[in-house]
């Protein structure tokens, strides 16, 4: 509230607002029930989150949870790969060289202006499967011990997809990295140019002023855009299920048409990525504000 | 089954720029001691069951062959509109997912001899459309079929006359129809007995079938080799009567049903 505005009062207006999203919101639901002919199944649902397990006494995840689990993981990878690429390229594209400049004023051209899905198709088909065979990933994974397994597991998910799970999450953070670039790039040139004057009066080479002095300004500057970045990947993860990856999306997919519930699966789907989003999105709001803390003296 | 316009075009450009496999990948699997197998979701040919294991037909299938060959099984499940594409790149060394064998998909894969034969049938919503009763009367400019895509170019030369609405999947095609909004679809057996079990009141299954198709293995092209082989396997599968037997268990009876959450 800025200062000396007045104290927000419940009027007759905020009630014709509410009464007409809840009158909007209740005619769908009416029409869903009367037009649609549709059975609601929810009771088959959640066992495909839990299920227990006879055989060894415990409950253990099922598909949809380990969905859930593979798009944390996919999208943990993805930020990280895309951060710190993006920092990388987002170095380039303010540098002094005009070859280095051009090499990530293209990859940000490039990646930026072609849409997600697309562009994981190319990297996915073209890209990752003629390089991950040559790397020999695959019959290493095979010919591993359980141990490395376990931690490949814990790491990636199932060991068996692992090429899969990569190319995508390569691919997730190549695609994250050419915002993050913008982002950095625009971070860097924010800082006045005073600083970079006073830096190299005092006899700092260059790349010890951006580590030192530009870069943490910059990127306490550039928090709020970056973590939306991380949030807008987490949703462009789903599109991995389009390459097999199994994701949330992917084994909602299975559970919908295996228990020919379509819509109480995508509901609830719906419900799990706003869980996840919402949630990164408070935390890193909060951490925010906990980290300009010393500005608010 | 279908396949997007753009996985064809995706398949194609890839086919004619993958470098050449050298060694059968008949070889290669018994080298690996794996086959890796692709399959995508349909009841009841390929679906997780309760405890979110895969089962179904393409699954007994593809174990039998994995424990004739000697070697491991790994399935890939995998999105029905990738799985060429997924094939040719090198995801998987053979398609076990009731792959109906085209003429147009022959371009970019090779097919064994078929190991299981289907029907398609049309499939009328009785409150839309209470008259009709027979194939002749679907060729009609008031008809509207909902489709799978690849599903779609048989049932075209049938009913000219009549429009027609694409679905990816069978779950929205089926809700369009329940829905009321299109008065027919196409599904291959045993779907429409499924149909017709659970909504008696709203599915009419059009006698005879409108479409026989033959489902086979594929494999990337230009691999006789392994071509031979896998032909060996499904006549022998074939002459035994085991194929027959599963096909049987899966297609005709529902002794499964206990195994699906949705029952």
């Amino acid at each position: 509230m800025l200062p000396g505005s007045r104290k927000p009062r419940f009027g007759w207006l905020d009630a014709l607002i509410l009464a007409l999203v809840a009158g909007g919101i209740g005619y769908v639901f009416l029409q869903v029930g009367e037009v649609l002919n549709y059975q609601w199944k929810w009771s088959a649902l959640p066992r495909f989150v839990l299920r227990y397990d006879e055989a060894t006494a415990s409950w253990i995840p099922n598909l949809l949870l380990l969905g859930v689990l593979t798009t944390l993981r996919l999208s943990i990878w993805g930020s990280l790969i895309g951060l710190v690429l993006g920092v990388l390229v987002g170095l380039l594209r303010v540098s002094p060289n005009l070859a280095l400049r051009m090499f990530g004023t293209s990859y940000v051209e490039t990646i930026r202006n072609i849409p997600p899905l697309v562009f994981l198709f190319i990297f996915f088909f073209f890209f990752a499967s003629q390089l991950i065979p040559l790397t020999g990933i695959a019959p290493a994974v095979r010919s591993a011990s359980p141990e490395t397994l376990a931690v490949l597991n814990v790491l990636f998910g199932e060991p068996r997809q692992l090429t899969s799970f990569l190319s995508a999450a390569i691919a997730l953070g190549m695609f994250g990295a050419s915002y993050v670039a913008e982002i950095i790039r625009g971070g860097i040139e924010s800082i006045e140019p005073g600083q970079w004057e006073a830096a190299k009066a005092l006899g700092l080479r260059r790349g010890v002023t951006l580590r030192k002095i530009i870069l943490p300004q910059a990127l306490a500057r550039v928090w709020p855009p970056l973590a939306n970045e991380v949030i807008l990947l987490v949703k462009f993860s789903s599109l991995a299920s389009l390459v097999s990856v199994p994701d949330l999306t992917f084994q909602a997919n299975q559970v919908g048409v295996t228990t020919r519930g379509m819509f109480e699966v995508w509901l609830v789907v719906a419900a799990i990525y706003f869980v996840i989003c919402f949630g990164l999105a408070s935390t890193f709001s909060a951490l925010e504000k906990r980290s300009n803390r010393h500005l608010a003296r | 089954m279908k396949k997007s316009l753009f996985a064809s075009v995706l398949a194609l450009a890839l086919s004619a720029s993958t470098l050449a496999y050298a060694a059968p990948v008949i070889e290669e699997i018994k080298t690996a001691g794996v086959i890796r197998v692709g399959l995508g979701t349909f009841v009841p040919w390929a679906f997780p069951n309760k405890d979110g294991e895969l089962i179904g037909f393409e699954v007994d299938v593809a174990n039998k062959l994995a424990e004739d060959l000697g070697v491991k099984l790994e399935l890939v499940p995998t999105a029905w509109d990738a799985i060429i594409p997924s094939l040719v790149s090198g995801q998987f060394d053979a398609i076990i997912g009731g792959l109906t064998i085209t003429a147009e998909r022959a371009k970019t894969v090779d097919f064994t001899i078929p190991y299981e034969h289907s029907q398609v049938y049309a499939v009328v919503n009785r409150k839309v459309a209470p008259d009709i009763t027979t194939l002749e009367q679907l060729n009609n400019a008031d008809v509207t079929f909902a489709k799978r895509r690849g599903s779609a170019a048989a049932a075209v030369d049938l009913f000219p006359l009549s429009k027609t609405v694409l679905f990816d999947d069978e779950n929205t095609q089926q809700q369009e129809f329940f829905n009321g909004n299109v008065t027919a679809l196409t599904v291959a057996t045993p779907t429409q007995a499924i149909l017709a079990e659970q909504y008696p009141e709203i599915v009419r299954v059009i006698e005879p079938a409108t479409e026989q198709t033959d489902e086979g293995i594929a494999i990337r092209k230009d691999d006789p080799t392994s071509l031979a082989a896998f032909n060996e396997w499904i006549q022998k599968r074939t002459d035994d009567g085991w194929l027959q037997e599963r096909f049987d268990y899966w297609f005709k009876g529902r002794a499964w049903a206990d195994q699906v959450a949705s029952n």
